[in-house]
């Protein structure tokens, strides 16, 4: 594609205007040189199609004004605003880096081959492994931000104009294929997830990007719109995760575009009613807007499905549809991110999906408070953030498999009756039981009592047979011997009934008659 | 021994049945009390004739009609329980015999 860096004026107030860098739907972004300080800067000029009302000008000067407050080595300084020849626009700092989106586009496309290489080659790439060793697998972020680097400097385009971007990159495609060709990023090199430097350095530059989010937030200013492509990723040479992490993450991420999502007149849609940009990375209370205040918190829970991108190289919520894609957000839980790649440290998911709970309440508060967990993961120490308990995760992946969910509830619940009414059967089969047995026992003393000698024998059998315990067949023997006019042999059999059963008040009593019948005691009237 | 008897708990309808029989023979009120209970726990053909022997005994003594027809209708019910059983027709015609000369009395 051929890049057109015309440009339709050559200056801008105190900018000259030298190429175009991206298009977006915001607005256009140019290199331009301000030239009473003699410095390059990213020139963005808004868009007349915006339509943006007197009302929305001044507030985007008032925004722009906020944003350029802010002072900070992970935000993207704006160094000027102004309007000429009825054009806005606004200048910040010149970014030589890539966005994040682009980085993350490259580690997923580079996992892609890298999966479709071995499929093709399994028994070279367990050779390989087998040489070199799982461990040495890391991803080396810090190759692909140094190739990529040839993409346009910053773009000031998180607004929209990251597909821009892309073609800029396209224009420079033969550059930026040179050099891949002749990166030296060998294949164990290139999957996500084996070593823990790469989440460490993830995690660093996360809590940065955190740190910079709780200053703006301190000062009043919210982003709304944290995602990728507005994260920029800037080469440092005095960065010191660049030489310290081996393969990991280099640079510095600096949030673009601060504040100036406000200059819409509602969140996270433009003034025709559309939404802006990529839905994705968008909070439910930005979808739901009205229902639940928005405040900072919203930009806790983008910041956390960046994250969950960087760990995983899928968006947490997708959809073949806009429409689908924010229903999700809203509704849907994300999987958690081990299920896609399973080396993700458990604390690292704890604090994604803690930053992405989709009640502002359950978030992190803070951007610092998020910052001190990814430091606290990075340092080995026990993180706050606490992972979701058993009732929790159950409505959660209750809420993503809703059919499985409704399908096993269904299933346990006919379990559960199931187990209900064989414990009731074998209820009443016991009540039975003992029942018969007692009925058996009343039976063999009757028959005693009767004299019955025949007849109180089988129901003595009968009633062991039903389970009479041998305290009762021993009172049974005792009161036989009492009704034969035997009451030595009774006193026996009810003495070791009431050995069996010390406190039972039936076989005392008969072993009181017992004695009674053998003149031991004497009833006075 | 009764000392003993009387500290142990009544859990089982054969406590209060076998426990009542004996205190009937100091104290009958009491005694027919416990026997009370054994019934109302389990109404046992058992309980019923035991109880029936008790209450005729104790119309001898009261010398009330009412107390022997109360043995007489107990003999009755066990005997609807246990038509053919030798003890529940001996204790019938035990309540019956004695029931006689109180009714007299009161005719």
């Amino acid at each position: 594609m051929e890049l057109n860096e015309k440009t339709p004026f050559d200056k801008l107030g105190d900018f000259e205007v030298l190429r175009e860098l991206g298009r977006g739907g915001m607005g256009i972004v140019y290199e331009a040189r301000q030239v009473s300080l003699n410095r390059k800067v990213a020139l963005k000029v808004l868009s007349g199609g915006l339509g943006l009302t007197g009302q929305a000008v001044i507030r985007f000067r008032r925004e722009a004004a906020a944003a350029a407050k802010l002072h900070h080595t992970n935000i993207v300084p704006i160094y000027a605003t102004g309007e000429s020849d009825g054009m806005h626009y606004y200048a910040m700092e010149l970014i030589e880096g890539p966005s994040l989106d682009k980085v993350i586009k490259q580690m997923r496309a580079r996992q892609g081959s890298r999966v479709e290489r071995k499929d093709r080659r399994p028994d070279a790439a367990r050779r390989e492994r087998s040489r070199r060793g799982e461990v040495a697998a890391q991803f080396q972020i810090s190759n692909l931000a140094s190739e990529i680097p040839s993409a346009p400097p910053n773009t000031g385009a998180g607004d929209g104009t990251d597909e821009l971007a892309a073609t800029v990159m396209e224009s420079r495609r033969s550059t930026l294929d040179a050099r891949l060709s002749t990166a030296s990023v060998s294949e164990t090199t290139t999957s996500l997830g084996s070593g823990s430097g790469c989440f460490d350095t993830v995690a660093r530059m996360m809590a940065e990007v955190a740190d910079a989010l709780d200053y703006a937030h301190k000062q009043g200013v919210i982003h709304r719109d944290i995602k990728p492509s507005n994260l920029l990723l800037s080469q440092s040479t005095t960065c010191p995760l660049s030489g310290g992490v081996r393969g990991g993450l280099a640079g510095r991420l600096s949030i673009n575009d601060f504040g100036l999502a406000r200059v819409l007149e509602e969140p996270g849609m433009t003034i025709t009613g559309e939404f802006l940009g990529s839905p994705s990375y968008m909070s439910p209370e930005q979808i739901t807007a009205g229902r639940i205040p928005l405040d900072h918190r919203t930009d806790i829970f983008s910041l956390g499905v960046v994250l969950y991108e960087l760990l995983t190289f899928q968006p947490p919520f997708t959809g073949s549809s806009r429409d689908q894609i924010l229903a999700q957000i809203v509704q849907k839980e994300p999987k958690p991110p081990r299920s896609l790649n399973r080396n993700t440290p458990v604390d690292l998911e704890t604090i994604c999906l803690t930053a992405m709970e989709k009640d502002p309440d359950r978030r992190y508060q803070s951007g610092s408070a998020m910052a001190e967990d990814l430091r606290r993961f990075v340092n080995r120490f026990a993180i706050s953030a606490r992972r979701a308990g058993l009732i929790q995760r159950t409505v959660k992946w209750a809420r993503r498999r809703p059919a499985i969910a409704a399908s096993v509830a269904v299933s346990i619940g006919a379990i559960l009756l199931a187990g209900l009414f064989g414990f009731q059967a074998a209820l009443s089969q016991r009540q039975l039981k003992a029942e018969q047995g007692r009925n058996a026992v009343e039976m063999a003393l009757l028959a005693a009592m009767s004299g019955d000698l025949d007849a109180t024998e089988a129901a003595v059998r009968q009633a062991e047979l039903m389970g009479a315990s041998v305290r009762e067949v021993r009172m049974l023997r005792g009161q036989i011997a009492l009704h034969r006019g035997k009451p030595e042999e009774a006193i026996v059999h009810l003495q070791q009934a009431v050995e069996l059963a010390p406190n039972s008040a039936a076989a005392r009593a008969m072993l009181m008659m017992a004695h009674s019948d053998a003149g031991h005691i004497e009833v006075i009237d | 021994m009764f000392a003993d008897l009387e500290q142990l708990p009544l859990i089982t309808p054969e406590d209060s049945l076998f426990k009542g029989q004996t205190e009937a023979w100091w104290d009958p009120d009491r005694g027919l009390q416990t026997l009370n209970e054994a019934i109302r726990l389990r109404n046992s053909v058992i309980a019923r004739t035991i109880r029936a022997g008790l209450r005729a005994n104790y119309a001898t003594l009261t010398g009330n009609p009412e107390d022997a027809l109360q043995a007489i209708a107990d003999a009755n019910i066990a005997s609807g329980m246990q038509p053919d059983n030798p003890y529940v027709r001996a204790a019938g015609l035990h309540c019956h015999t004695v029931a006689a000369p109180v009714a007299t009395e009161l005719v």
